[in-house]
């Protein structure tokens, strides 16, 4: 039999604010964050979005040398693994591994950078290029930790950070690391904010990031099951994976469900169908007070039942998360007794 | 199979790979690859994707992607959305499953896991083109916009291929072709899955060939890979896909074998982000790993399909690591980078130097190092600079990439 793993510690960056607690309080409040409406030019659509709040004093990690030109999300990045390892952090074994995930990854570098090489490439900047790579921010936090070990970047919709869980479960159950991260972040920037409108449904982009450490280490919450990915493509629409997905995690009687619901009546209704004998006031949908995290959303899902586990608001959660064109990926956390 | 607490993981399974496709600038497919690489005929030519005239450097490993897509199942609509990387995808993906003698259209849910640096990065660059000169227009762009996501590529993939299964893209830069492979290798080897198909891609666009260019990390004269003056790399592109299987499960359909994956070895250099330890330490560590998995040490391995992208850094790194893992046999490996006939294929180069692997173990020969003029005094090793016949049963091939990624197989031919 398989020894469990366990969740060790989690944290988050949202618009919220820098802490998995504000994220889970604001979403447990159903607090009305802050919106910002902007339009980058004449004729530009209006894009409406919500940012991570300024930080109100600066952290010692961000004067480590690789973090000095890292981008937004990068940083989120960082300080959501942070939170997650508290006071791991400062011992940190050569076999902690990262798996880092993203959908946009370093947009508004790579956004500046084509900018310059289209206006003079031979002024475009070098040091925006190496930034602009999916995995500088998994770099950035393996070296920031000074850990050699496995270090992935998955690139994919906002179910991916599920099957990085999956991933970091499955290095641990081969032995290949110790302990392992799982870290999504997204920054905001007008070129995804005005991707996400051109399709229908009025969601809002936001950014930030979200963490959680897996270890064999016992612990409070252990990981029950993951979910096989269902994929969405030809032969199986998003409504169809999303409905296998919630049939294979099977009895969700009495657990919370944190889910990855926007708001958006037409985009959420495969998972509206899916749980929809789920009862209501067991059901948190984090997407809908934060707004789209895009690859960072399932993390933030998986953060929030972590906070509303160690409140013992729940001793069951389930992270139901429907991608918009990969797949749909559930997990069940319960209370390690 | 994902995770669950009870579950127990069977294995370990030996696995082979019994498909591989490829697309490069030598052309399509297995054949004329492998004379290619086995010729050491230089592919390099001017760059026609983008208007190079602004930049330092105009030439590259295009692929003249002049034929029209192999028989598959994707609707017209869908062709109409496959831009140039997916189209090479394809064509690697219909040859590697073809090879395979695997039936599409089962129910089995196989597994794919696709490495890639930039993706559909030229539908981004249309996307951000149209945005900047008409900010009020949306007719168009949301079709960049989906088509620009790399799980989108993957899925076009499998639509045309008929196979179905969750997708896993690994963005690891120019180590994501070795990781997918070795990612595919971990699920087959401990029945995860009983097969994967795997491998790399990437297309040339501007954005990366700009920044390669700001790094001034291309060359101005001709991409000589352990050259005592080399002065850079030729970007290049193209894909690779393998079919990996259980060894048991190949013998009893009796398919061909192309060779087996022993072992994979994953490693992150802490140095920096765009530069490899002098010494290689991180190359070394995953090369070691690569053969601990494998059961082989290094006078087992006659020939390494070095990452040797041609810069002054990484080929003196790589040489040192190399050096250092192979000790006392280093004279007697035969090493070579296949990146001066073809260019750097990115998140494409693994997978496609796995299939070359793969290619040398079954036809008995060794790609040569062009072209060198001068060896660089690291290479204490057989840096094979002609045409070379020579009998392998063990191989490595390494790939090293920003951010500190390494990745190393190790390749066996099968009795």
């Amino acid at each position: 039999m398989s020894m469990g793993i366990y969740i060790t510690g989690w944290g988050a960056v949202s618009p919220a604010g820098w802490s998995a607690s504000e994220m889970a309080d604001a979403v447990f409040s159903k607090a009305v964050l802050p919106l910002r409406e902007e339009r980058r030019c004449d004729g530009a659509p209006l894009h409406t979005f919500r940012t991570v709040p300024a930080m109100t004093a600066q952290p010692p990690w961000l004067r480590h040398t690789r973090l000095r030109r890292g981008s937004p999300g990068t940083r989120f990045a960082v300080s959501a693994a942070l939170e997650a390892l508290g006071d791991r952090a400062a011992d940190a074994t050569s076999a902690l591994g990262v798996v880092f995930v993203t959908t946009n990854g370093s947009v508004s570098f790579s956004r500046r950078f084509f900018a310059e090489v289209i206006a003079n490439p031979s002024l475009a900047s070098p040091i925006l290029f190496p930034e602009t790579v999916f995995n500088a921010p998994a770099s950035h936090l393996g070296a920031l930790l000074g850990s050699p070990a496995m270090n992935y970047t998955l690139v994919g919709d906002s179910a991916q950070f599920i099957a990085g869980m999956d991933l970091a479960a499955q290095w641990l159950d081969d032995g290949i690391v110790s302990e392992c991260l799982v870290v999504a972040a997204e920054e905001i920037d007008w070129l995804s904010t005005e991707a996400l409108a051109l399709f229908a449904g009025g969601r809002i982009a936001a950014e930030g990031a979200a963490a959680v450490l897996l270890s064999r280490d016992e612990s409070p919450i252990r990981i029950e099951r993951i979910t096989d990915s269902f994929p969405i493509n030809s032969a199986q629409s998003r409504a169809d994976a999303a409905m296998r997905m919630r049939d294979s995690i099977g009895d969700a009687s009495d657990a919370l469900l944190c889910d990855s619901r926007s708001g958006s009546a037409a985009w959420d209704k495969p998972e509206t169908s899916a749980w929809r004998d789920h009862v209501t006031s067991l059901v948190h949908s984090p997407a809908q007070w934060l707004g789209d995290g895009f690859g960072a959303s399932a993390g933030w899902q998986c953060a929030m039942s972590c906070e509303l586990l160690h409140r013992e608001i729940a001793d069951r959660a389930i992270i139901s998360a429907v991608g918009s064109s990969q797949q749909a990926m559930g997990a069940v956390l319960a209370t390690a007794l | 199979m994902s995770y669950h607490h009870d579950q127990t993981r069977s294995g370990p399974h030996r696995v082979v790979v019994t498909g591989a496709g490829i697309v490069t600038a030598h052309g399509h497919g297995w054949t004329v690859n492998a004379d290619g690489f086995r010729a050491g005929r230089v592919a390099l030519r001017p760059v026609t994707v983008f208007d190079t005239c602004r930049q330092r450097v105009h030439s590259g490993g295009e692929v003249m992607l002049d034929r029209e897509l192999p028989r598959n199942q994707l609707t017209s609509r869908q062709r109409a959305r496959v831009d140039r990387a997916t189209r090479m995808l394809i064509h690697a993906g219909c040859e590697a499953l073809e090879q395979s003698g695997w039936n599409a259209g089962e129910d089995e849910m196989i597994p794919f896991s696709l490495g890639t640096s930039a993706a559909a990065m030229s539908l981004g660059e249309v996307y951000f083109k149209s945005k900047t000169e008409q900010p009020s227009r949306r007719r168009g762009l949301a079709s960049s916009v989906v088509g620009y996501q790399p799980q989108m590529q993957a899925r076009l993939l499998s639509d045309a291929l008929g196979v179905r299964g969750p997708v896993t893209i690994i963005a690891n830069a120019c180590a994501s072709g070795s990781n997918s492979i070795g990612h595919a290798f971990q699920l087959v080897k401990w029945g995860r899955a009983t097969r994967a198909l795997c491998g790399g891609y990437d297309a040339i666009s501007e954005l990366v060939f700009a920044g390669f260019d700001t790094l001034q990390a291309l060359s101005t004269t001709t991409p000589r890979p352990f050259d005592a003056t080399r002065d850079g790399l030729a970007l290049g592109e193209g894909a690779a896909l393998l079919a990996l299987e259980r060894l048991e499960d190949a013998m009893k359909r009796g398919a061909t074998i192309l060779g087996e994956i022993g072992g994979y070895g994953a490693s992150t250099d802490l140095h920096h982000l765009t530069q490899p330890h002098p010494e290689g330490d991180a190359a070394l560590a995953s090369m070691t790993r690569a053969c601990d998995e494998a059961r082989v040490t290094p006078d087992a391995v006659r020939y390494i399909n070095a990452h040797g992208t041609g810069t002054p850094l990484n080929d003196g790194a790589e040489g040192k690591a190399i050096m250092r893992w192979a000790g006392t046999a280093a004279e007697r490996v035969m090493v070579t980078s296949t990146k001066g006939s073809v260019g750097h294929l990115l998140g494409g180069a693994g997978a496609v130097e796995a299939v070359i692997c793969l290619m040398a173990l079954r036809g008995g020969w060794v790609p040569p190092n062009v072209p060198v003029i001068t060896v660089d005094p690291v290479c204490g090793f057989d840096l094979v600079r002609e045409p070379r016949d020579a009998a392998l049963d063990c191989v490595l091939t390494n790939s090293f990439g920003f951010g500190g990624a390494n990745a190393s197989l190790v390749i066996k031919r099968m009795a």
